[in-house]
């Protein structure tokens, strides 16, 4: 018996015209804890988070949610779901606090207001409140567009290149904020920087052409690529790259 | 702690809400929607009053020419609702909301509705300067006359509020205004907005028949006492109406 808000993928397919961008991959996620989809541009990450948040219909597979309720498709839980995607997906003309106020009442999130004051804080966004959307910076943006995928307090998040545009200090202040959901939420971070992978992930799936490479947490990738126990996530990436599937 | 519980009408008003904030905020929104058909109306008035009566040209007058705005400026909406769609997707605002509890119907009549209200807010300005503008020419226009246009022109207003959806669904945010502004001109033309489409030969006014704008505007016009009424118009208006949301509902509803 799995716990709550695990996740179960099994042979999940998608392909768009000819092309495969995710190809039969499985792997399950533990609840409450960060599993990583790591792999360069195309490697068909944001489209297995798509087939999870239920954005995408798979042309193949299964895609489960252990809920209170038994085991459910993503289209029936999207309650639980909290998504930032790739691009900052914020209301342009809305300000922050009009932006964050919208997912409340999307989700029925209880005490708005509160949680606004909560959200603002926890984010450093509380100076920035009246701006709008259009006029904030590129890394205050990417604050709040996660800063709204959190306010629901969802129990599986996903965060598709999250740091992606984030300068070093504000990529450490979210990763402190992942750090803080762990045992929580049931995250699923999609990314390219090794470091972040490292830094957050209990287990990592390496995705090449669509395929998972290798999988495991860090221990478990070094031995499936054969490099040392010194070697960081970026030699074990580049191994795994050079020589295909582990 | 208490759980999240979010109702259908409880989404569907937090994105009205959200249109609405958007919409006001766009100085496009005030300056098309509001001062535009104004402008219209004081051009096509000064035009009016440079035709010598001897030439029973009436046109341009305030009951001919009033409905014509009316349709016409709702056009507009589609190239705002199309805006307002299309940079969403752009944002990856929708795929934000798609990945919410909001069905797609929900975030559809979300954009909807408070297009329509901007569109009723429009139609009744709009109507209330003509009824004005005929009480200073002595035309004396009857003014529940002006609002029984506004209210009967809605399925039309809610065709082009759909015809917005839809292209803003399949459209990127540069590719739906171009498209919108092409719709708002074909508008004026097929829909006689200022000029008789039988001058243009049977074949082009038949064809204006059966597309939504014409029948709006004829229907306006009857209700001002300057044209007949046509039973089918008010049928070919709502099934463009339904159509054009059904097709948008069905858009795009999961890729």
């Amino acid at each position: 018996m799995k716990h709550e808000n695990s996740i179960t993928v099994r042979h999940l397919t998608k392909k768009y015209g000819t092309k495969t961008a995710v190809d039969d991959i499985s792997f399950d996620v533990e609840a409450g804890t960060v599993f990583a989809l790591l792999g360069t541009n195309g490697a068909g990450k944001t489209t297995a988070v798509k087939c999870l948040c239920g954005l995408t219909e798979p042309d193949a597979g299964e895609i489960g949610y252990d809920t209170e309720t038994g085991l459910r498709a993503p289209m029936d839980c999207r309650e639980h779901f909290g998504l930032s995607p790739q691009e900052n997906a914020v209301g342009m003309h809305l300000t922050v606090e009009e932006n964050l106020r919208l997912m409340g009442k999307i989700y029925g999130v209880p005490h708005i207001p509160e949680r606004t004051e909560q959200v603002l804080a926890q984010f450093g966004l509380t100076e920035e409140r009246r701006t709008r959307g259009k006029a904030l910076s590129g890394g205050m943006g990417r604050r709040l567009s996660i800063a709204m995928a959190l306010f629901s307090r969802p129990k599986v998040l996903f965060l598709d290149e999250p740091t992606l545009g984030l300068d070093v200090l504000a990529r450490r202040e979210l990763w402190k904020i992942v750090e803080s959901l762990r045992g929580q939420t049931t995250v699923l971070l999609t990314t390219h920087y090794m470091e972040e992978a490292q830094a957050l992930a209990d287990r990592i799936a390496v995705m090449q052409k669509g395929k998972i490479a290798a999988m495991g947490t860090l221990e478990e990738l070094r031995e499936q690529s054969g490099t040392d126990s010194t070697a960081s996530l970026e030699d074990i990436f580049v191994r795994i790259m050079e020589g295909g599937s582990v | 702690m208490k759980p999240n519980h979010s109702t259908r009408t409880g989404r569907i008003l937090a994105l009205s809400g959200r249109t609405v904030t958007e919409l006001c905020r766009d100085p496009l929104s005030w300056i098309f929607a509001l001062v535009f058909p104004f402008l219209m109306l004081a051009l096509f008035r000064l035009i009016d009053s440079r035709i010598p009566p001897e030439a029973g040209m009436t046109q341009f007058r305030p009951g001919n020419i009033g409905p014509g705005i009316l349709v016409f400026a709702q056009n507009f909406l589609t190239l705002f609702v199309a805006l307002l769609v299309s940079g969403d997707r752009d944002s990856a605002f929708l795929t934000r909301l798609l990945a919410s509890p909001a069905v797609p119907a929900e975030f559809h009549w979300g954009y909807a509705l408070p297009a329509m209200a901007l569109g009723i807010l429009q139609g009744g300005l709009t109507m209330t300067a003509v009824w004005l503008l005929s009480l200073t020419g002595g035309e004396a226009l009857s003014f529940a006359g002006c609002m029984g246009a506004v209210v009967c022109t809605i399925p039309s207003m809610a065709f082009c509020v759909g015809l917005g959806i839809l292209l803003g669904k399949l459209l990127s945010s540069k590719a739906a205004p171009g498209i919108a502004s092409a719709v708002l001109s074909l508008s004026s033309f097929l829909g006689g907005c200022w000029m008789d489409v039988n001058l243009l030969g049977d074949v082009y006014a038949k064809i204006c028949t059966v597309l939504p704008w014409y029948p709006a505007v004829r229907i306006g016009r009857w209700l001002l006492g300057t044209a007949d009424f046509v039973p089918a118009d008010a049928a070919v208006i709502c099934l463009w109406a339904a159509g054009i949301h059904i097709a948008a509902l069905l858009a795009n509803r999961r890729r």
